[in-house]
């Protein structure tokens, strides 16, 4: 029944704002059923001259997952298998409620025009399920110097700081070394800031502003406008559900680009840190929008997996323990700032093939 | 003899200590995830007193020491209680830090934390109130639940209500 009732959301005409929505086309793939496995091939066209294209799927709810079985190029090669995930060019999450699928997320596949297709799965209790899905893909020209539109939402966080409020931050210190020094990092994927603009959350702020699991943060997600911004909701905790606070959270990754209303439209600051190191909050910007334009860790702490670029560093466990530190990888990934935990002033740097796939991505454009 | 090996013993020891307060650090400050309890005692005893340290210490990050609080209560003992209760005690102390200190008393005492978590009902901040009403209403074989049912009738904060009136009906 949610997937029934939230189905219209996803569906929504898209008509975004902002200098990207020039760059892309969104179209409505429709209503897809699954087998009674939880299997449904999703075909969509990528047009001639296309530079990325995204496929989105959903919404399925947040006490389902899904991903891709696998995904097919318009080649007919098999590029992600999920018997095999880091093995290929491409990655694909598991995720609740949406699933979003990138490319390129490497420059070893890039987009091509023709027909894509991905199998998808749907972990769902109760099957067949049904999904809504729909594809955006980037036509136009490419450079190595790109802009992208920010929106940044406070969600109740003038208590932190009193200059988090739509009204104060044009004018505030705080926020403006933040956004500031979010443009000095994201200079060196050569991305730079174009509009910026500043809203207050006009939803339940009280419910919001400590986000607590899944369910919470997709919900505030799923408030972001149709729009080709990068939507950043600034707020006073992030907690998934084991009582630890985190400091971001992306849609995806990669998130859902220049279409919202999906629980992964958008990204999560967690600004609790903001007096104390107002550097450390454009680092959570700079690396949870990195994951939203389809950049992800250079190696996972856990060991678990890794990025699929050529030119990012590959950190060993050479202690034997099971598990990577910053310490550990210094020189081979901790100053990467998609690397995973925060290293403010150490982790200043990106590398040339994430330059490329943020190139890529259907909000950025050339400056 | 042992006066000439102990400087190298303690050296030793010190160089230890780093490595481990760097791990643990490191270990607080996770982008978009955080540690299993598993990773946490696979530290060993040892990571209590780093824990507990970095939680009393006021020149690291509120999240560095919310996460120190938390991560605590995969060290149940005295000594970790009275770091969590010393920050509960703390006038003016961080409401992320006051929510993050309930919840790792619930999370490690269990029922046996109810009577310092009862007065916390009674915190000024709202999001802390609703956090000390999720604590109390996921102690074990609801022994919190009449406590919560007493402050349904005191409770003004429509958010806290709505967590309370939860609460009492599961």
């Amino acid at each position: 029944m949610r997937t029934l009732l939230l189905a219209p959301l996803l569906l929504a005409g898209c008509d975004p704002e902002g200098e990207a929505a020039d760059n892309f086309e969104y179209v409505d793939l429709g209503t897809f059923t699954t087998d009674a496995d939880g299997l449904v091939n999703i075909p969509w066209e990528a047009p001639e001259g296309v530079v990325s294209t995204e496929v989105f799927c959903g919404p399925y709810g947040y006490d389902t997952i899904a991903t891709a079985d696998d995904v097919t190029s318009p080649a007919g090669t098999m590029v992600y298998d999920d018997e095999a995930p880091y093995d290929g060019a491409l990655r694909v999450g598991v995720l609740d409620d949406v699933l979003p699928v990138l490319i390129p997320v490497s420059p070893d596949l890039p987009a091509e025009s023709g027909q894509w297709s991905m199998n998808l799965f749907v972990d769902a209790s109760d099957l067949p399920a049904s999904v809504s899905c729909g594809a955006l893909s980037r036509v136009g020209d490419t450079a190595s110097a790109n802009l992208v539109d920010v929106h940044i939402v406070f969600v109740g966080v003038d208590g932190i700081a009193a200059g988090m409020t739509a009204q104060a931050a044009e004018g505030d210190e705080t926020v403006q070394a933040i956004v500031s020094r979010l443009g000095d990092l994201w200079s060196d994927l050569g991305l730079g800031l174009g509009t910026v603009r500043y809203s207050d959350f006009s939803g339940d702020v009280a419910g919001s502003t400590t986000i607590e699991g899944y369910e919470e943060f997709g919900n505030l997600l799923r408030t972001t406008e149709d729009t080709a911004e990068l939507t950043f909701f600034m707020v006073q905790d992030i907690d998934l559900g084991d009582g630890a606070s985190i400091l971001g959270l992306s849609g995806g990754p990669p998130g859902v680009a220049g279409h919202g209303g999906t629980s992964k439209s958008g990204v999560v600051i967690n600004v609790a840190n903001a007096v104390a190191s107002p550097e450390q909050v454009s680092l959570i910007m700079a690396h949870e929008g990195g994951h939203f334009l389809g950049l992800f860790h250079p190696t996972e702490n856990d060991l678990s997996g890794q990025d699929p670029l050529g030119d990012t560093p590959v950190c060993s466990d050479s202690d034997g323990d099971g598990g990577l530190t910053s310490a550990e990888c210094a020189g081979s990934g901790s100053e990467n700032v998609m690397w995973p935990t925060a290293q403010v002033g150490t982790a200043t740097s990106f590398s040339g093939d994430q330059g490329w796939v943020v190139a890529r991505n259907p909000i950025t454009f050339p400056e | 003899m042992l006066n000439l090996f102990l400087p190298l013993l303690l050296a030793g020891t010190g160089h230890a200590d780093e490595a481990l307060r760097s791990r643990v650090v490191d270990m607080l400050s996770g982008m978009d995830s955080a540690p299993a309890a598993e990773q946490w005692l696979a530290l060993g005893p040892a990571a209590e007193a780093e824990l507990g340290a970095i939680a009393s210490d006021r020149a690291m990050l509120p999240t560095q020491r919310a996460n120190a609080l938390v991560a605590l209560s995969n060290f149940p003992s005295e000594e970790a209680r009275g770091v969590i209760l010393a920050t509960l005690a703390t006038p003016g102390e961080q409401a992320l830090l006051r929510r993050k200190a309930v919840l790792s008393l619930a999370t490690g005492w269990g029922a046996s934390a109810l009577p310092q978590l009862a007065p916390v009902l009674a915190d000024t901040d709202p999001q802390v109130r609703a956090a000390t009403v999720r604590a109390i209403a996921g102690l074990p074989n609801g022994a919190g639940a009449e406590t919560l049912r007493a402050r349904l009738t005191v409770e003004t904060d429509a958010h806290v209500l709505a967590e309370l009136r939860k609460a009492v009906s599961l």
